[in-house]
């Protein structure tokens, strides 16, 4: 990665810097100042959707380090979402406990049992994975609604309070947007700091060469269960704030469709990469969104055309999008931003 | 001491389905020097190497590092009490750059749990100083310096094999085996490797204080190679294997004119003159 | 190459930049205050209607759906809307989507006063703290959750309940039941909320002297074998199997039977089992599959379904078909809305006109309309279905049921009746843990 125009490291701190410029610094704290503003300025339809969009970059940072990292194919993260969900709303409404103490534990419980689903990843490779990853996805939530119906209450909404701190409550779009935004954040850091240090290396190797990361002494199954573990404890988290924040859902929430389209957003987004997974989110939601404002007001302006037939057109307008965007770009939006950035800082000198 | 068995094997079996690529093998590697095996294709040099490894568990016999032994522990236990190795066909880890790949080897020696790696300042931020210092000393020593942070697959072959030497060295390892280092390199790439690997050997003193591989050396090299000149040139003892069998050893001098060798090399008739 | 592919990015990332104040300008302008003693009626009234279309659900949830459009395009042509005031309905595509239906909701929830949602029971669940907040009244005919059960907590009417439908079942297997031991029924359900209602009546059928054999759950969506639920349904050898299954599942699950060799069938004429469904015949699904896998198939239609088009007793049924095929070039061949449907958009409507005459149409507001409008309608007729009356001893619209069979090519009445059993009032009677 190329840095910008007569930087130069001297020290190996620099090396490692995230900011590395007072350019850097800057658009950091501009952007961090623009998020804060953000509620500001936008309603509580967009609100909403941002919220939602969040949590969502949570667990797709989740199986980032899993599938993009760790290149251990997951289709099961909304399932594991639910796990969270669920801890966090059950510890909130049996035994009282704060919604600070359900975050982090909502996220250990998925945790657990991602290194119970992990563990097939020691034996089964690929496509292999996928399948139990699948498998996963549908035991769980059999588990949730059928076996632990007396506890979840099965199919049947699950009522959860508001979250609080010192007996502030988080109950409109604009005071959760704080909340979730602050736990993005620090989840975001946390991923990029797992990335660039040793637990992340070790994931990057037993992806690209697990033969060779065995004779480096990297012990592979320890590796392969720690990351189904962490991004199991992310979902955990996204969950949680989900649970929290929707204050009643239900298994419905957490379906396969939702699983797969992490998966999408991940590779939109660039698998790998702690910037693609926002960038992927940021992407699908929008065109979700637009399908979304657009039929009605298509339907309105075309009367041959019934809202059923735009919403059917506009899906394959998106899946065409997505088909164009993985053949022209199949490393994701990451990697455009990557070459956007070279280029920014090389111009107006063509390299 | 110099001298004492580092790698001992005694008495490998090694059997896939009905072939035996290893037929009651002995070896043993000292301290101190740099063996050499050689024989040719399909003799079970690098059968023999990943028993050394761990890739492989012989069916029979024993393995024996610093005289312990070593049968029952895992590929990756290895790699942790100091048995580093490159491969005959590069095996990196292709998305890292190099500096990474590097880095990803020294996390045997690094400390830090995940948990301190989530947070990263403090205790994670030093070592990563303290490792990345001692790997751009061997980035240094391997004159790679121009493509440290390049992606290691897009990498010119030479290079990416150079790349896997540094691995190996940043593992701060106690015997280098080296699978065939120098395969499909030009004169000049295999005289540069060469003096990589001697230098290796004999130990950089002052030139690199911080880094302990590079400083005291690695005393015990294991290498596999076709390239006759090389081997002649800077092995102190040859192993030479045929169809799984041993069937000499010695110094270059003795290898050279011992008869079983010759008729290996050169076929039945030659050795018949 | 690469300054084009930077391009492209600057591109791509302006226009997603462009869309967030698109999505901002979306936001409704405030309507200038009214001038003092004069009424001033609205240009429109607002319907939100969350529809899945290009899901999972689309063919259960999709044919009431235009029903209730079909009305309300009717009513805006003929009558002018309600009032004078036509009727803006905003159809939303979910495609079973909880984020789309959210963000759906919060886009529109302030340009209309009433909502309405078909098959999406999991949704009104996860957004009834915001009904409630935003003092917003919804509207559903297929149900699936405590939301809609009795008594309702407000805000969310309307309901078709699967586990009385499973009561009258019972009713109608007792009535004909003539060997001396108890029969034995197994269930199976449809994987969805308002199929898995019936999870809650074993206790009540059993109460019935029933015996209730085995229960199995079929999966809602990516359905393309019943065998395995079928062979563990048929091992403890049922001599009823009441469902739920949605209408595709039923084309699989009657396949399948007819090809094991099981004839559906009362006993005493030699027949193995009998089968209940309760979506009634359905024209595409009769279309989809060999009319010999129909024959002995009991269907029971809700009170509503019992129209039939052209029948001269109905003549607004057949007007609304008419209606439905002119406004949305359907060919007759394939009728799609349920009577439940219209009546549907008739009830909404007349809600708001309950809600218009208690506080008139400058302070019509959703609260207005959950709290006058919906409440107060009581005995409303709409000439579809039984009268509709909302309060908490209802026994909700499910008054009437028609059972009928299909033999060699037609259907024949077999039963009809006006009053279900009303199942979940007993549980609750009996201290069953229902939901709460």
């Amino acid at each position: 990665m190329a840095l910008p125009c007569g930087t130069y490291n001297t020290r190996y701190e620099q090396a490692f810097a995230i900011f590395r410029t007072k350019t850097h610094w800057a658009m950091l704290v501009g952007l961090l100042v623009l998020l804060a503003m953000l509620p500001f300025v936008l309603n509580s339809y967009s609100l909403t959707v941002i919220n939602m969009m969040l949590i969502m970059i949570i667990a797709v940072q989740g199986l980032n380090i899993v599938t993009g990292y760790c290149g251990q194919i997951h289709f099961g993260q909304a399932a594991f979402m639910a796990v969270g969900a669920y801890s966090s709303a059950l510890l909130m409404n049996h035994f009282g406990l704060s919604f600070w103490l359900c975050l982090p534990l909502a996220g250990i419980i998925t945790a657990l049992v991602g290194i119970l689903f992990g563990l097939p990843s020691v034996r089964v490779k690929g496509i292999y994975l996928a399948l139990v990853t699948l498998a996963a996805q549908f035991i769980i939530i059999y588990v949730i609604e059928t076996p632990l119906q007396w506890l979840t209450g099965g199919q049947w909404a699950m009522d959860t309070p508001a979250p609080q701190l010192w007996g502030f409550v988080f109950n409109t779009q604009l005071e959760l947007f704080y909340l979730i935004a602050a736990v993005t954040v620090l989840m975001t850091f946390i991923a990029k700091n797992l990335a660039r240090t040793r637990v992340g290396r070790n994931f990057v190797a037993v992806r690209d060469n697990d033969i060779a990361a065995e004779v480096m002494g990297i012990n592979i199954m320890r590796t392969k269960v720690l990351a189904f573990a962490i991004a199991s404890f992310y979902a955990g988290v996204a969950g949680s704030l989900w649970a929290h924040y929707t204050q009643a859902f239900t298994t419905t929430d957490f379906s396969l469709m939702q699983s797969i389209w992490f998966v999408g957003m991940l590779i939109v987004g660039g698998m790998g990469t702690i910037v693609g997974p926002i960038l992927g989110t940021m992407f699908i939601t929008l065109l979700d969104q637009l399908v979304l404002l657009f039929t009605p007001t298509m339907a309105a302006t075309l009367p041959v055309l019934t809202v059923a037939q735009i919403s059917s057109i506009a899906m394959f307008a998106f899946a065409l999008v997505i088909i164009v965007f993985l053949v022209w770009e199949p490393r994701g939006l990451a990697h455009r931003w990557e070459i956007f950035k070279t280029s920014y800082r090389l111009w107006p000198f063509a390299y | 001491m110099k001298g004492d068995a580092k790698i001992k094997l005694e008495n490998i079996y090694m059997r896939f389905g009905g072939l035996t690529a290893l037929d009651n093998v002995t070896v043993e590697v000292k301290r101190g020097e740099i063996l050499a095996i050689i024989g040719p294709n399909g003799a079970g040099k690098t059968v023999l190497l990943n028993c050394i490894s761990g890739f492989y568990h012989p069916q029979e016999g024993n393995i024996y590092f610093e005289g312990e032994k070593i049968n029952s522990k895992r590929a990756h236990e290895r790699g942790r009490m100091g048995l580093a190795r490159t491969f005959q066909n590069i095996e990196l880890y292709s998305g890292l750059t190099s500096v990474e790949n590097l880095m990803a080897a020294r996390q045997g020696l690094m400390k830090s749990n995940f948990l301190a790696n989530a947070l990263y300042f403090g205790p994670t931020h030093k070592e990563e100083v303290k490792h990345r210092r001692i790997v751009e000393d061997i980035i240094d020593f391997l004159e790679m310096e121009a493509v440290r942070d390049s992606v290691v697959g897009v990498l010119p072959y030479g290079l990416r094999k150079r790349v896997e030497l540094g691995r190996a060295l940043a593992l701060e390892p106690k015997v280098l085996l080296l699978d065939e280092p120098m395969a499909g390199m030009n004169l000049e790439e295999k005289e540069d490797l060469c003096r990589f690997i001697i230098d290796v050997y004999e130990g950089q003193g002052s030139m690199y204080p911080d880094t302990p591989t590079l400083r005291d050396g690695v005393d015990t090299i294991v290498l596999i190679e076709h390239d006759m000149g090389v081997v002649m040139g800077i092995a102190d003892r040859i192993v030479v294997l045929d169809f799984g069998h041993l069937i000499a050893e010695g110094t270059p001098d003795e290898i050279k004119t011992n008869p079983a060798v010759v008729k290996v090399y050169l076929g039945e008739e030659a050795s018949s003159d | 190459m690469k300054k084009r592919a930077g391009f492209v990015f600057v591109v791509v990332m302006s226009l997603a930049l462009l869309a967030l104040p698109v999505m901002t300008g979306c936001a409704p302008q405030e309507a200038p205050p009214p001038e003092p003693g004069e009424v001033v009626k609205p240009e429109s009234v607002g319907i939100a209607a969350f529809v899945d279309m290009t899901g999972p659900v689309r063919a259960m949830s999709y044919p009431g759906h235009v029903g209730y459009i079909t009305y309300w395009r009717w009513l805006n042509e003929t009558e002018g809307g309600i009032d004078g005031v036509p009727i803006n309905y905003i159809e939303i595509d979910t495609a079973y989507d909880i984020k789309k239906m959210r963000s759906g909701y919060e886009r529109y929830k302030d340009e209309v006063i009433t909502m309405e949602a078909q098959g999406q029971s999991p949704f009104y669940d996860s957004l009834m703290p915001r009904l409630v907040e935003d003092k917003m009244p919804a509207f559903c005919n297929i149900g699936g959750s405590d939301a809609f059960l009795y008594p309702s907590t407000g805000w969310l009417y309307g309901a078709i309940n699967t586990t009385d439908l499973f009561g009258s079942y019972a009713e109608w297997v007792l009535e004909n039941w003539t060997e001396d031991r108890k029969p034995r029924v197994a269930m199976l359900l449809g994987d969805y909320p308002g199929g898995r209602f019936p999870l809650f009546c074993p206790p009540y059928l059993e109460a019935q002297g029933i015996e209730v054999v085995a229960t199995e759950l079929l999966p809602f969506s990516g359905l393309t074998s019943a065998m395995d639920q079928l062979l563990r349904i048929l091992e403890p050898e049922p001599d009823f199997i009441f469902t739920t299954i949605i209408t595709n599942q039923l084309v699989i699950v009657l396949d399948e039977l007819h090809g094991m060799g099981i004839e559906l069938g009362p006993r005493d004429q030699g027949k193995d089992l009998e089968l209940f469904t309760s979506y009634g015949f359905d024209q595409d699904m009769m279309a989809a599959m060999r009319p010999e896998n129909w024959d002995g198939l009991i269907a029971c239609d809700a009170s509503w379904d019992f129209r039939k088009y052209g029948d001269p007793d109905y003549p607004f049924y057949t007007l609304m078909v008419d209606k439905y095929m002119e406004y949305y070039d359907v060919p007759q061949e394939r009728l799609a809305p349920s009577i439940a449907g219209f009546s549907g958009g008739m009830l909404m409507a007349e809600a708001i006109r309950l809600a218009v005459e208690e506080v008139g149409w400058e302070n019509l507001t959703s609260e207005a309309v959950g709290l006058y409008g919906y409440p107060n309608i009581k005995d409303f007729d709409t000439g579809l279905c039984p009268p509709i009356t909302f309060s908490k001893d209802d026994g909700r619209q499910q008054a009437g049921l028609l059972f009928r069979t299909y033999e060699d090519g037609a259907t024949e009445e077999l039963w009809s009746y006006e009053k279900q059993p009303w199942v979940f009032k007993w549980l609750d009677e009996q201290g069953f843990p229902i939901a709460d």
